[in-house]
């Protein structure tokens, strides 16, 4: 018999078929730090062997991490996720009842719909320059930039569910005498709160997205730092930044999941809520 | 309770219910219109045209053919992006979709791609591809890739276990599997990948017209803007809307098409 056991040693003269077995029979952690750890290593090497100026290596990229968070580089940083924040919150505070106006009113749909479809149709980034005529290049630019990026989601998403809500429910709370704004926020707004979250990762995915395409067009804060590193080659600086802006986007998506998992406990996706709807 | 009563009763009701619809459409579209005549009149601002401007600036940069040559440049640029991106996603989303090991290490690193803003990187892409037609490629690319890449992996993940253990019970080697088994039956996700990749490949090269090096439908947009000639803007802004919408009909067509039995669906 030739089969190879699990607990075979690994071997160099072993064939690459059982070699490939033995990987995958490692945990998964122990595959992404094997991945993972080579994804970075070649990083590095590739950085290290052509040079900074072309392509910076993970160890300067990180050392420039610290040195910008030390100088006060990063400031404008900070600046722009505030009008990150400012914009999304807009957008949720927009899109969300506007979802659920357009989602659960025949009136809504038929006034409001096709503007959120035309928008969702729209290259957004087709608007920068009338947005630069309507809005100037400072702070409501990049806010309003934000907003229409995240907006178009957060309110698709928030129809969306709103249609999902099972009208079962919606019926018994009628019968019980409640009156339509009680049916939304009581009924409508907790049924569909699987697919408003949703929403809101996307939604704040784009936004982040939004935030970046804003500041380079104008060329200020993050944008102005971004175009000013790439065009010195700064690589070890820019790619800090670039993973840092990553990551917030990411933090911000983890956040929203967080909450999720908080408020929802029943439906952390929105299959989990079609499925119990449908049961 | 019997149900052709309900039906009837349904079928009653939606008659002037339809009318209704189209009545409120129709109404909140000439709102619109009216709005945007009186502020695009107004003396006070500049940004916004009225309405008539702009759709005659709209023909009229269609007849002469400065909207439509435009877009082929833009058009290329779009496409040829679109192909790499449906070569590449198709390829990686049959891997991490047939490979645990290759779903356990790449899915966190594709879930990160998808977020991740493509525009960060403009400033740097010269340094790599130029800023002309590769650079602005690589970009459509980056845009498109991973929705084709996702959607063809549910696909390879709805291929049912029995129809693979059949297959390999007749010894079939990995690529024959992957050609007549696993590929047709994940063409629909493929296609239904393919139709949202052409929306973003073509966003990736309005960004890439407009931020890597200004050109073509970008040209348009921008120079109408920086000169101040507010309705040949919008026009272009919505040219550019429209064949979105149109691409994207293409597609969906396609794939309509092309897998008949696969139930019509919105967006």
């Amino acid at each position: 018999m030739t089969t190879v056991d699990v607990a075979t040693p690994v071997h160099e003269d072993l064939p690459p078929e059982s070699r490939r077995k033995a990987f995958s029979s490692l945990s998964r952690g122990q595959q992404r730090l094997v991945v993972w750890g080579g994804l970075i290593i070649a990083w590095q090497l590739f950085g290290m062997a052509v040079g900074t100026f072309y392509f910076a290596s993970a160890t300067e990229t990180v050392s420039a991490l610290f040195s910008m968070m030390a100088d006060g580089t990063l400031s404008p940083l900070v600046t722009s996720f505030r009008q990150l924040l400012i914009g999304f919150a807009l957008a949720v505070a927009v899109g969300v009842p506007a979802g659920i106006f357009i989602g659960s009113s025949f009136f809504g749909e038929a006034a409001l719909g096709m503007y959120v479809r035309a928008l969702f149709v729209t290259s957004l980034e087709a608007l920068l320059p009338f947005l630069i005529l309507v809005a100037g290049s400072g702070l409501q630019l990049r806010v309003t930039v934000v907003f229409l990026f995240a907006v178009v989601y957060i309110t698709m998403n928030t129809t969306a569910g709103v249609r999902n809500v099972d009208p079962g429910h919606i019926e018994t709370a009628r019968a019980f005498g409640a009156n339509p704004l009680q049916v939304a926020y009581k009924v409508i707004l907790w049924d569909s709160l699987p697919y408003i979250f949703a929403g809101l990762r996307l939604g704040f995915g784009f936004a982040v997205k939004g935030m970046v395409v804003a500041e380079l067009w104008v060329t200020t804060g993050t944008g102005k730092l971004l175009v000013d590193l790439g065009g010195t080659r700064q690589l070890d600086k820019y790619f800090a930044i670039a993973l840092l802006i990553v990551a917030v986007g990411a933090l911000g998506t983890w956040l929203i999941r967080m909450l999720q998992h908080l408020v929802t406990p029943w439906a952390v996706t929105t299959s989990d809520a079609t499925t119990r709807s449908r049961l | 309770v019997s149900t052709v009563p309900a039906t009837i009763q349904a079928g009653l009701s939606r008659i002037p219910r339809a009318g209704a619809f189209w009545a409120v459409r129709i109404a909140s579209l000439v709102v619109f219109l009216l709005l945007w005549n009186w502020y695009g009149n107004q003396p006070t601002q500049y940004a916004v045209a009225p309405p008539a401007d702009v759709f005659a600036d709209l023909f009229e940069n269609i007849k002469n053919g400065v909207l439509p040559h435009a877009l082929l440049g833009t058009l290329a640029i779009m496409l040829t992006g679109l192909a790499i991106a449906t070569v590449l996603g198709i390829a990686g989303g049959l891997l991490i979709g047939s490979s645990e090991v290759a779903d356990n290490t790449l899915t966190p690193l594709v879930n990160a791609a998808i977020t991740a803003p493509v525009t960060l990187l403009i400033p740097i892409i010269g340094v790599y591809t130029g800023i002309d037609f590769w650079g602005k490629v690589f970009l459509v690319v980056a845009f498109a890739v991973f929705v084709i890449l996702i959607n063809t992996e549910a696909g390879v993940r709805s291929v049912p276990a029995s129809l693979i253990e059949t297959a390999e019970s007749y010894s079939v080697t990995r690529l024959q599997l992957v050609r007549h088994l696993i590929l047709p039956a994940t063409m629909p996700y493929i296609l239904t990948g393919l139709r949202l990749g052409v929306g973003r490949a073509f966003r990736g090269a309005i960004v890439a017209d407009l931020l890597l090096a200004v050109a073509n439908l970008g040209e348009i947009l921008v120079t109408s803007g920086s000169t101040f000639n507010a309705s040949l803007l919008l026009a272009s802004i919505l040219f550019t809307t429209i064949v979105g919408v149109v691409l994207m009909a293409v597609f969906s067509q396609l794939e309509t098409r092309l897998m008949p039995w696969r139930p019509k669906r919105d967006v």
